[in-house]
């Protein structure tokens, strides 16, 4: 191992024996963690608190994390210097922009060449709610479920019995990320698909490296981009990009991801019914065992979780049942979990109306984003922007003329009403602005001022019902990408990001089972190596919550799921802080502990401002050509309503 | 004005030829009656129905039908003390018609929408007339009643203002002011002597689809979608008492004489008597079977006839000042009752594109031959879908028509675009013309229907490639009618040789029925390509030599058979090995097949199916290939020497 560490010019060979290596050392641990654990449930009677067994288990997790750290502490270095060395060559040419990046509160990217579309997007997921979270255990269900595939192959291949076991771990090397140029290698190839969904989360494990290391220095997203443009030819070449288009294709390259997880889970229901989850069904039981106390905890403490819904419908489906056979049911319905259908899909309702008999027909469809359409009208923008946005997006039509409506019950074309409405409304809202409109000149941007609220009423058919004010969900603006630029040819785009604390999208993780023994895919691996890398990358890896609440549940280190030290966000708070003061003394103003803080996110140039400067960013300003384009929010669902 | 789309009022717009398979005399409503009218001298209910037809009943009994819309019948008034009716339609046209004796006797297409609305001034023979082209026309009963062919022009005042479609009329009978209820919700006043827009009243939250004014015009009542009756004061613009006893929508009204009670029904098929003074004394007349279109008065006024959505139309009697005290109960039964027919609810096309299958409201199942425009199964109360599976064939014939059934009777609307209704090329025997001179000659079918249909306006055809092989009862309505639009002109099949209707047919019959009648069309075969590839099994010494590096790409018409196919590669495509060029082969007149094989020994394969001889290839193509990519056929030899 240390052989290995001290290579500098170490090929990719090397590394994947480095890979391997850690890995073997990971699982013996792992298998250790589960005798303790086993042991220590055996012993503990039924009346014993749950809770304890939950304090016990954490704390041998962060003994397992403490260990693993020591060990695996050498080959730090060559793990993140590696991934450095690649890019060190061409950084020069972007540190020219100067000392500004040392203050970047987070890892930056660079522009390399028209690819503001790429990096407004990327800062945009990242600091969507719960996304990285969810990635994260996509990938790990991608690789088990690849790694399962390859090893039913090796068997298949009749290569004896007990070749799988040994063969077992070696297959997931191969599928190692930084072997996957090596694609032959895989005994099934992956789709160019898989391949983005991978490179993607391999990029946000990067630029959380590189905050680990506060590194300044700006990284390219040239992998990434590159398996971008092998999927999709319309990203080739070194053109301007549509952000939207970006968005919407990485979005669905995620959820056919999905759709193929659960997809070869239902295919083939044995698939991870092998030897190993039967060895691990100690692990199950304690998945278990926890899984049965938040439920407790649930019923009691019911308000402090923040994605309610999503929590709500994965111990839902976890049932009540404690039988093995249906646990690994319900651990079949958790790989492919569609975490974009969950956050991000609404559904439309298209509901019409018949004029002559009022029959009443409709169609849910569902949806991605919705396309806003900017009103040219300049009263219309002094309206409340709650109505704009609600008229904009609910709307009735009347279906007259020579398009009337060929009503089933009166077999004839008839007048008719029809209303769009949102039966459901995303728990990420994309609203795309229409902003490029097709003339006989071509395609024109427009310019047109249209407000963007932080908070924005939800305005989904539950809410439009209500008389009160009192709305059963609200939304609250999380990201927005600009698009700067009279025209559509010349622009630049630009993301702003609300910094909020991302703990909270690791709370109470279902998936957070012992994942050594299940999942063995490269990037789990590394996201373990780098666990071990930053022991205290638990409490210093967001700003310390302001209001206590969820401090002191890190405190406690009650379920905080580990992937956020694989690919969560480390940010500089000095920096961030640093920024807050002087905008206070610069104003005068006392420093206001709850006032939101945003990211200018302008490629390998980050800065934090404040909520007021966003504002004023954001306000009206006359023929001024830079615009929203797309706005992110956060559904708010208010409990206190709903009691 | 600007309705329908623009470049239509220029450009002559696409003719389309359509017909109604109906009885020689339909007696009975077919579907729902959209109004009706009584003429107490005589004793007369006139109902205008959803199947196009106007039918009178004298003591109950049916008299006549006043047959000459194509589409539903909207709304009808009697004027003149009952000489002459007014009727309006979704056809787009309003119709004056001798009411004692029937027939129509002029048609005004001023409108460019479906004509959803009538009002009538009794004092001032004034009628009105609203629809979904939002405009409202003033017409003078007795201009109209003098129209005649020659002099056809007639002068109309407009009522404007209106910004959306127009769904009810009513107007006082001194005809001194005019209310509209369209879907912008609100009442919209004229006084119909100057044509001067009086005021618009808000109130109501959803379409206005009944309206009742008194006779001097200080007062109104709405009926609403909102479910609401609304009482409105025209002296002081507002309104002044809103009823809700209907769970529905409110789509007819009648108000007594002295509008002390008025009478709704609606969408919630009940029909309610309340009186105004005092909203809270309201009493349910009658429940219906469906939803409540129109009610009228009988001649004493004690009773009501209403008709719904269903086409039986009932007579209530009305509740008296007694029963209206002590909450008698519930009628049960109407005092009277004229049956009204079944209405087709479901058509299908069987694969011969000949007959169609049919289920009517009574779930009764019936076939209907297109060709001769009448039916010729009644099947009775059977399983539909069952039905349409046992009588599914294996067979493809292009689309050649659509069916209508807007009036609950079956309309055939000849295709042109892609529904070409020259498509279908069937052989005189598939056909069943059992005199033809050639059975496997091939007839078109929109071609014999045509024929069949123009039959007595074009007079006996002389040449024998057009012999008319089948006939449609004279009784068939025809109409021409702007594609998707207006109806231009309707005439029953046996008429058309009259005069009149031979001069309007020679305007109106579109260059593309005629020059296709009159050619014989052959140029609209459809062609279908193919490729033929021997079997592996076939011995290749047995081919020609150069048949053997490609497949051979070929065309057809789509309806050759499969025997056709293996006669070809028995005249071409096998030969003795030596056998000389392609060329030399197909000139050839070599009848007598190479090797002493018969086109019976070959065998012809698509997807591993063998196909039947007497299958042709489009229908190989859609049932077996599949694909719209060519047809790839495989052949075989058998019982080869």
């Amino acid at each position: 191992m240390y052989h290995y560490s001290t290579a500098n010019n170490s090929t990719r060979v090397d590394l994947r024996l480095f890979i391997l290596l850690n890995y073997t050392c990971l699982v013996k641990k792992m298998t250790v963690l589960e005798d303790e654990v086993n042991y220590a449930r055996n012993k503990l009677s039924l009346k014993k608190s749950t809770k304890e067994l939950r304090n016990k288990q954490e704390k041998e997790q962060h003994l397992k994390r403490k260990n693993s750290n020591i060990e695996s502490n050498p080959t730090k270095k060559l793990a993140v210097g590696r991934m450095l060395n690649g890019y060190r060559t061409n950084e020069n040419h972007y540190r020219t922009t100067g000392d500004a990046s040392q203050e970047c509160p987070v890892a930056t990217l660079s522009n390399m060449g028209n690819t503001c579309f790429l990096n407004s997007v990327l800062y945009t997921l990242r600091f969507a709610p719960t996304f990285l979270h969810n990635l994260h255990h996509l990938i790990g269900d991608l690789a088990l479920v690849n790694s399962r595939l390859n090893q039913n192959k090796a068997k298949s291949s009749s290569l004896g019995r007990n070749v799988g076991s040994i063969s077992g771990p070696s297959s997931r090397s191969t599928s190692s990320k930084d072997l996957l140029s090596l694609g032959n290698l895989d005994i099934i190839p992956k789709s160019k698909v898989q391949v983005v969904t991978e490179k993607l989360h391999e990029l946000f494990v990067t630029m959380h490296n590189l905050e680990l290391k506060d590194s300044g220095d700006p990284y390219q997203p040239l992998a990434f981009l590159q398996a971008v443009r092998d999927a999709n030819y319309i990203f080739e070449g070194n053109h301007q990009q549509d952000a939207h288009e970006l968005l919407v294709y990485l979005l669905d390259n995620i959820r056919e991801t999905c759709d193929f997880l659960s997809q070869i889970v239902e295919n083939q229901p044995n698939l991870l019914n092998d030897p190993e989850i039967s060895q691990t069904s100690s692990s199950n039981k304690l998945w278990n065992v926890r899984r049965s106390w938040k439920t407790k905890k649930k019923e009691k403490n019911h308000k402090d979780l923040i994605n309610e819904e999503h929590s709500d419908s994965s111990t839902n489906a976890d049932g009540e049942d404690r039988t093995l056979p249906d646990n690994l049911e319900k651990f079949k319905k958790k790989i492919g979990y569609n975490f974009v259908a969950e956050d991000f899909e609404g559904i439309t309702l298209r509901r019409t109306k018949c004029l002559e008999c009022e029959g009443i027909t409709e169609r849910k469809e569902p949806f991605y984003d919705i396309p806003v359409p900017i009103m040219i009208n300049d009263e219309d923008c002094k309206a409340d922007p709650n109505d704009i946005y609600r008229k904009a997006c609910v709307t009735s039509e009347k279906l007259c003329d020579s398009n009337k409506y060929l009503c089933d019950n009166c077999k004839r074309y008839n007048e008719a009403s029809r209303e769009v409405l949102f039966e459901k409304l995303p728990n990420i809202m994309v609203l795309q602005l229409k902003r490029f409109t097709t003339t006989a000149a071509g395609v024109q941007k427009v310019n047109s001022y249209l407000p963007t609220p932080l908070k924005l009423d939800c305005f989904c058919e539950s809410c439009c019902q209500l008389q009160s004010d009192l709305l059963l969900h609200r939304y609250e603006l999380c990201c927005v990408i600009m698009h700067l630029g009279a025209t559509m040819a010349s622009g630049h785009y630009i993301a702003y990001v609300k910094i909020t604390d991302h703990y909270k999208n690791y709370t109470d993780c279902t998936r957070d089972l012992p994942r050594g023994t299940l999942s063995a895919s490269s990037s789990e691996k590394s996201l373990n190596i780098l666990k071990l890398l930053k022991p205290k990358a638990l409490s210093s890896s967001i700003i310390e919550n302001k209001n206590g609440i969820i401090a002191s549940k890190s405190g406690g280190g009650i379920g905080i799921c580990k992937s956020i030290d694989c690919c969560g966000i480390k940010l500089n708070k000095n920096v961030v802080e640093n920024v807050v003061n002087s905008y206070g003394k610069k104003h005068g103003t006392t420093n206001n502990v709850q006032e939101d803080m945003w990211l200018e996110c302008d490629d390998d140039n980050v800065r934090p401002i404040s909520n007021k400067e966003f504002q004023e960013l954001l306000g009206y300003k006359a023929s001024s050509t830079s615009t929203p384009y797309l706005l992110f929010y956060t559904k708010i669902t208010d409990s206190t309503v709903n009691e | 004005m600007a309705n329908l789309k623009t470049g239509g009022q220029t450009n002559r717009k696409k003719v389309q030829v359509s017909m109604v398979i109906c009885e020689a005399e339909e007696k009975k409503h077919r579907s729902g009656i959209n109004a009706l009218q009584f003429d107490a001298s005589l004793s007369r209910l006139f109902s205008a129905g959803r199947d196009s037809i106007i039918r009178v009943y004298e003591h109950e009994r049916y008299l006549q039908s006043m047959e000459h819309h194509t589409d539903w019948v909207n709304d009808i008034v009697l004027c003149c003390n009952g000489r002459n009716l007014i009727s309006a339609s979704s056809d787009t046209t309003v119709k004056v018609w001798n009411a004692h004796k029937g027939f129509c006797m002029s048609t005004l297409r001023t409108h460019k929408d479906y004509v959803k609305a009538l009002a009538y001034a009794k004092d001032r023979e004034q009628v009105a007339s609203a629809g979904l082209d939002k405009s409202i026309y003033l017409w003078d009963v007795t201009t109209l009643t003098a129209l005649t062919a020659s002099n056809n022009t007639v002068t109309t005042s407009s009522l404007v203002g209106n910004k959306e479609s127009i769904y009810s009329l009513a107007m006082n009978p001194p005809g001194s002011v005019i209310v509209s209820g369209s879907t912008e919700k609100a009442l919209r006043f004229w006084d119909p002597r100057t044509c001067a827009k009086l005021f618009k009243l808000k109130g109501h939250a959803d379409n206005v689809k009944a309206l009742v004014v008194s006779r001097d015009g200080t007062h109104c009542i709405s009926g609403s979608s909102d479910g609401s009756i609304r009482v409105w004061s025209l002296g002081g613009q507002r309104c002044i008492q809103t009823i809700r006893v209907h769970s529905g929508s409110v789509w007819a009204l009648l108000a007594t004489d002295n509008f002390q009670y008025v009478i709704s029904g609606g969408r919630d098929k009940k029909v309610i008597m309340t009186e105004l003074k005092n909203p809270q004394n309201s009493i349910v007349v009658c429940v219906e079977e469906a939803p409540v279109l129109r009610m009228c008065f009988t001649a004493d006024h004690q009773a009501i006839w209403v008709s719904t959505s269903d086409s039986n139309i009932r007579c209530w009697k009305l509740p008296t000042e007694k029963h209206m005290k002590d909450e008698t109960k519930l009628q049960t039964n109407p005092i009277a009752l004229i049956p009204g027919g079944a209405a087709i609810r479901q058509a299908v096309v069987l694969n011969d594109k000949r007959h169609i299958i049919t289920k009517d409201t009574d779930n009764n199942v019936a076939v209907y031959d297109v060709l001769k425009a009448q039916k010729v199964e009644d099947l009775g109360q059977v399983d539909f879908q069952q039905e349409i599976k046992n009588r599914f064939k294996v067979v493809y014939v292009p689309n050649w028509f659509n069916v209508d059934l807007k009036t609950g009777m079956l309309t055939i609307h000849l295709g042109q675009d892609e529904v070409d209704c020259f498509s279908a090329w069937v052989s005189a025997r598939d056909a069943g013309i059992k005199d033809a001179p050639e059975p496997e000659q091939k007839v078109n079918y929109g071609k014999l229907l045509l024929q069949a249909l123009l039959e007595h306006w074009r007079g006996v055809d002389t040449d024998p490639e057009n012999k008319l092989y089948f006939s449609v009862p004279p009784h068939t309505p025809l109409i021409f009618s702007e594609v998707g639009g207006r109806t231009l002109y309707r005439v029953v099949v046996g008429d058309a040789a009259g005069d009149t209707e031979t001069s309007l047919l020679n305007e109106t019959v579109p260059s593309w029925v005629t020059s296709n009648l009159e050619e014989n069309c052959t140029g609209k075969f459809i062609k279908i390509q193919f490729y033929l590839q021997p079997h592996s099994s076939v011995p290749s010494h047995l081919l020609k030599q150069d048949r053997l590096k490609k497949p051979d790409r070929l065309v057809a018409n789509d309806f050759i058979q499969c025997r056709k196919v293996a006669e070809h590669i028995l005249d071409k495509l096998l030969g003795e090995g030596n056998a000389g060029s392609p060329g030399a082969a197909g000139d050839a007149d070599s009848t007598t097949p190479a090797n002493g094989m018969t086109a019976d020994q070959i065998e012809l394969m698509c997807n591993d199916q063998v196909l039947d001889p007497s299958m042709d290839l489009r229908t190989v193509k859609y049932f077996i290939w599949k694909m719209s990519s060519d047809l790839t056929l495989y052949y075989k030899l058998n019982n080869v020497k």
